[in-house]
């Protein structure tokens, strides 16, 4: 297949979220689907998650991506067969129902409202084993952000994850290579891996698509010819692949991320242990405005997270069981991605007004509060020159001394480069992900969100994913 | 070794601030290569820059000074107010911090 211009009537470009159910639902309703993947095809247990080695083996870039901006927001992708599903939390929302009618307005989306999705949620559900943590298992850590949001009256909720537990409480997340990619490839499905699309172009009837694959250090050619193309490479390598080709000059243009920042808080008692597992608690009751929750809190991450504080090493070394990490979410922020001639990579850049930076402060400030309030008795925010801070009176007088390109955000959320629905000013592809103009590409992957979400992101990508293979499937463009 | 890597070896040696181990560097190394390959290049040129003006100022290469000078030069480009002095080390020290928690035993 690598050097020959064989015929796949899909080529199902992304192996994620997106890319993995599309292959699965088309291949099981009978089409010859070759589904290609940039990165190795790695089991779940190939390392242990959000370590060095999965850093290594699993981000993109080797976890070393940022986009660029005042102040600059460091984000990760997965990049193994699987994408981002092998790397996240597994954590699971549905779509904020006020947002599908926001859609549907902004950007003139076609057959789409909240109740047309939830039957497409119920199935996705069932299929990723959507499910809570056994009683008893919950992370102090996370629990400890629950208290606090209790003590204070704010809203908090536990959320599920795409996770198939045991009766003794371990579980296996259901990511990518343990549900669609399996059943992809029981169907006939064929997995590329390690092999890279950089441009696809028409061939009479068909599309041509060239790249390269992986060979041990080196690389050959990839050609492949396909009747239709889904687009499922994420939401920075779908617009790019968009752009090389020729294919559409509105992808990339605009794109919205969850800008994040951190604070280490530490409590009195033991809140984290060496398997603490993933939080799972959420505060919810400044949404769609910012949201809060607890992050990984492992050692390594402990000590990254604390860089900035003078002596934060040696705190971490005595005391990082009483201490846990802690995020606050925002919505706020827009950016442009544009590939670079010469070099594979692209250049993210990413901007703020001012009123989405004081959005970051002030969703600091508030989590901060809520820390305080579930007990802890001191806490370090994520910025450069970070101190220890012992009440709200000193975090107040941090949030004012700040200036942005002091604050350290990242993310983990990227989508909306690509935006569905029927206004051409706005959108790169139409109501069920057909691109406009051409005919027989299709994006299916974060991309095509049409805003930032408010919440984690895999639950919408999968549902407009089946929503639009299902459209697909009856036969439509 | 090539002045890059001999560079990048003592840089990350230093900011570890513990005996010579290999994954460190080597970590580092292999996550200088995985980069984007744009932010790679700017690295590795600033990386080179940084070491011909380390030996024009003090007739030495970095990684042949002592340990107590080569924390003294990152002491100062730390404490820089240029801001890229200040990113070109915060770079290799998130690597290195983040390479000698993720080896150290915190079950002890």
């Amino acid at each position: 297949m690598s050097c020959t211009k064989e015929i796949a009537d899909i080529a199902v470009i992304g192996s994620g979220p997106g890319g993995a159910l599309t292959a699965a639902l088309l291949s099981e309703a009978g089409k010859k689907v070759v589904l290609i993947d940039k990165g190795p095809h790695l089991p779940l247990t190939s390392c242990e998650p959000f370590t060095i080695d999965e850093m290594t083996q699993k981000y993109s870039f080797g976890g070393i991506t940022v986009a660029m901006g005042k102040p600059p927001v460091s984000y990760i992708e997965g990049s193994s067969v699987g994408g981002g599903s092998e790397v996240n939390s597994g954590l699971y929302h549905r779509t904020p129902e006020n947002l599908v009618a926001k859609w549907v307005d902004e950007f003139q989306i076609k057959d789409l409202s909240y109740e047309d999705l939830v039957p497409i949620f119920n199935k996705n559900e069932e299929d990723l084993t959507i499910s809570y943590v056994p009683a008893g298992n919950l992370p102090k850590a996370s629990l400890k952000l629950h208290e606090g949001a209790h003590k204070l009256g704010w809203n908090s909720i536990e959320v599920p994850r795409w996770f198939k537990y045991e009766s003794d409480g371990s579980g296996i997340k259901q990511s990518m290579t343990e549900t669609f990619i399996p059943r992809a490839l029981k169907n006939g499905a064929q997995l590329i891996s390690d092999t890279q699309v950089n441009k696809i172009s028409p061939h009479t009837d068909e599309w041509h698509l060239a790249g390269s694959k992986k060979n041990g250090t080196d690389s050959i050619p990839f050609e492949l010819l396909a009747k239709k193309i889904f687009i499922c490479a994420g939401a920075i390598a779908t617009p790019v692949l968009l752009k090389r080709s020729g294919l559409s000059r509105l992808a990339g243009k605009k794109f919205h991320m969850h800008p994040s920042i951190k604070i280490v808080a530490k409590f009195p008692e033991q809140v984290n242990h060496f398997r603490m597992g993933v939080p799972v608690h959420q505060v919810k009751e400044f949404s769609p405005r910012y949201s809060m929750g607890c992050s990984i809190s492992s050692p390594p991450y402990l000590s990254l997270a604390m860089m900035d504080v003078q002596g934060g090493q040696a705190i971490v070394d005595s005391h990082w069981s009483n201490m846990a990490i802690y995020y606050a979410m925002t919505t706020g922020g827009c950016g442009v991605i544009n590939p670079l001639p010469l070099f594979k990579a692209p250049l993210v850049k990413f901007r703020f007004t001012a009123s989405e930076l004081n959005d970051i402060l002030d969703a600091m400030v508030d989590l901060a509060k809520c820390l305080f309030a579930a007990g802890a008795t001191e806490i370090y925010p994520s910025v450069q020159n970070s101190r220890q801070i012992k009440n709200m009176d000193e975090m107040v007088g941090l949030r004012h001394e700040l200036e942005a390109n002091q604050l350290n955000l990242m993310t983990i959320h990227l989508f909306s480069s690509c935006p569905m629905g029927e206004n051409r000013k706005n959108t790169v592809v139409n109501s069920y992900g057909a691109l406009h103009d051409h005919d027989g590409i299709y994006v299916n992957d974060s991309s095509i969100i049409p805003t930032a979400l408010g919440v984690n992101p895999q639950g919408t990508v999968m549902a407009l994913a089946r929503r639009n293979v299902e459209y697909f499937l009856r036969g439509n463009k | 070794m090539l002045l890059y890597e001999s560079t990048v070896v003592a840089l990350v040696h230093t900011l570890a601030a513990r005996p010579y181990i290999v994954n460190e560097h080597r970590f580092v190394l292999c996550q200088c290569l995985a980069m984007p390959d744009f932010l790679g290049l700017a690295m590795r040129i600033l990386t080179i820059f940084f070491a011909v003006y380390i030996f024009i100022t003090h007739l030495m290469p970095f990684h042949r000074l002592s340990l107590k000078e080569r924390i003294r030069v990152l002491a100062r480009l730390q404490n820089s107010r240029i801001a890229v002095c200040r990113d070109f080390v915060r770079f290799y020290q998130t690597l290195t911090l983040f390479s000698v928690a993720s080896e150290k035993d915190w079950m002890q």
